[in-house]
């Protein structure tokens, strides 16, 4: 219960900021922790703001960022570059979906 | 993206394979440590990536503490690939004679090719080349063609123009020649007038230079002048030339004669007589008494048969003495008859006469009734021919107080058209 509480809580947290970012018109990726996500069709993409990799394989990738994950699945999937600022990563993409 | 696969190549990488319970974490901390990876692929739970080879040094802590087990599958890069060929240091040396050898050859005159010479021997133009430091194994950065070129002419007048062309290490040496001077066919070397050799009518006049005295139609007699060797300068005063052309004029060559229409013609009465004689050391012996020799009136006709002897000079033979008998009978011939001889006569000796080289243009026949039965025949011929002679200019009669104020020497000087 207690561990619910400090997720509602951490939840909550993001909206006071994205209040404080609209008003100072600031942008939300780096105030609230958000990816930046840059797609070239199905092919090629880059993430910018995260954290690390949680799962890796050939047909499905999850990546950890700050405040939202990133879920991708599709073929032949390589994670081309990495450092750390961003993710480069090229293959057939098929779904794209965030993760909480 | 080429640019940095030439950078990891030149620093070298690793290609690992990475397998364990979670090669993602090890992944991460290696990118929030700063080590870099890339082109991660996932086959089978194995992941396979590259990483700079400097940096799986500091690997081997990551590995122990997320419990993945990264093992290098291949090394690439110039490093690993100079490693390889570490022992075989002997082919470097090779490749670096190699690369010393195009080096020389590239720069150093490996042939030089000659063209355009004709009078002037190759073997010649060689030694005057090897003498401005045109020779096989000279560097050709050092080959100055204009200056190569002036010091050749220099040495050899019978050089017009050389051209130099410097094509990496070949060397390209084209001669052109000065005007065979020698072709001309001149008796002096001095300066001189052109002269009529002969008497005739001008009918071409090529002159290469001196001045021309005559024209087209002029009539000469043999040692006019033709051309002068004495040229007005178009810088005031005259100067000296070897005057040079061919002075072409119509010429006659005759032959005249005088027949009679009445002449004497030997008659055979077919009396014949043999007598043999015999000749020993150059002196003959007749074999007759002398009672037996014919009179005037036999015409002798000798046939010899000699024989040789070894290491005797002197002929030995016999000889036949065939005499005729004759009787002188007076005829009479036509006008025609006798001008038909007189031409069959003549026309040989005036075609004797007409010297090498003149061309017969035409051919004439005249004749002439004379008193006294006689008539005479003249055999012409009309010719065309290069009467031009030089003879030297009597320097005693140039006024000597006029201003020479030209080189004479200039024989083959251009500027000067002297027309």
């Amino acid at each position: 219960m207690s561990e619910r509480r400090r997720r509602d809580g951490d939840r909550q947290k993001p909206a006071l900021k994205e209040k404080i970012a609209d008003a100072v018109d600031i942008s939300k990726n780096l105030v609230l922790g958000l990816p930046l996500v840059t797609m070239v069709g199905d092919r090629e993409m880059t993430i910018e703001n995260y954290v690390g990799i949680i799962e890796y394989g050939d047909e499905s990738i999850k990546i950890k960022c700050k405040a939202v994950n990133v879920a991708l699945c599709g073929k032949d999937l390589e994670l081309k570059t990495m450092t750390e600022e961003f993710l480069y990563i090229t293959g057939r993409f098929k779904c794209f979906s965030f993760e909480y | 993206m080429l640019f940095i696969r030439i950078l990891n190549y030149l620093r070298g990488y690793l290609l690992l394979d990475i397998s364990g319970r979670f090669p993602e974490r090890f992944i991460n901390i290696c990118v929030r440590r700063g080590i870099r990876v890339w082109d991660v692929r996932s086959q089978g739970g194995v992941f396979r990536c590259k990483m700079a080879a400097p940096d799986f040094k500091n690997v081997r802590g990551i590995a122990r503490v997320t419990g993945a087990r990264p093992k290098i599958t291949e090394r690439r890069g110039l490093v690993f690939t100079l490693r390889h060929y570490r022992r075989r240091w002997p082919a470097l040396i090779g490749i670096m004679v190699f690369l010393i050898i195009i080096y020389i050859t590239a720069t150093r005159v490996m042939s030089v090719d000659i063209t355009g010479n004709s009078r002037v021997s190759e073997g010649e133009v060689r030694r005057l080349l090897s003498e401005s430091g045109v020779r096989i194994g000279a560097a050709a950065k050092d080959i100055e063609p204009d200056r190569v070129r002036n010091e050749m002419i220099l040495k050899n007048d019978a050089l017009a123009w050389v051209g130099v062309n410097v094509r990496g290490s070949r060397v390209f040496i084209e001669i052109v020649e000065r005007l065979d001077s020698e072709s001309v066919p001149h008796v002096t070397d001095e300066e001189c007038n052109l002269v009529a050799s002969k008497d005739g009518v001008i009918s071409r006049v090529e002159v290469r230079q001196g001045q021309t005295m005559v024209r087209r139609g002029d009539g000469v007699r043999a040692g006019d002048m033709l051309v002068s060797g004495v040229v007005d300068s178009v810088y005031g005063g005259f100067r000296l030339v070897h005057a040079f052309g061919e002075v072409y004029a119509e010429t006659e060559y005759s032959e005249t004669k005088e027949y009679s229409l009445v002449y004497t013609e030997r008659e055979y009465t077919g009396e014949e007589k043999n007598l043999y004689g015999l000749e020993l050391f150059g002196r003959e012996f007749n074999l007759y008494p002398k009672s037996a020799a014919p009179g005037a009136d036999f015409e002798e006709e000798r046939s010899e048969a000699s024989v040789t002897v070894p290491f005797v000079n002197a002929p030995f033979g016999g000889v036949l003495k065939k005499y005729r008998k004759f009787e002188e009978v007076e005829k009479r011939r036509t006008v025609r008859e006798a001008v038909d001889t007189g031409i069959a006569e003549l026309t040989p000796i005036v075609e004797q006469s007409v010297p090498e080289g003149a061309e017969i243009t035409n051919r004439t026949n005249e004749h002439n009734i004379l008193s006294g039965d006689r008539v005479e025949v003249t055999v012409t011929f009309e010719c065309l021919e290069n009467i031009a002679e030089e003879r030297e200019i009597d320097k005693s009669l140039i006024d000597k107080t006029e201003n020479l104020d030209y080189d004479i020497e200039s024989n083959n000087s251009e500027e000067e058209a002297p027309r």
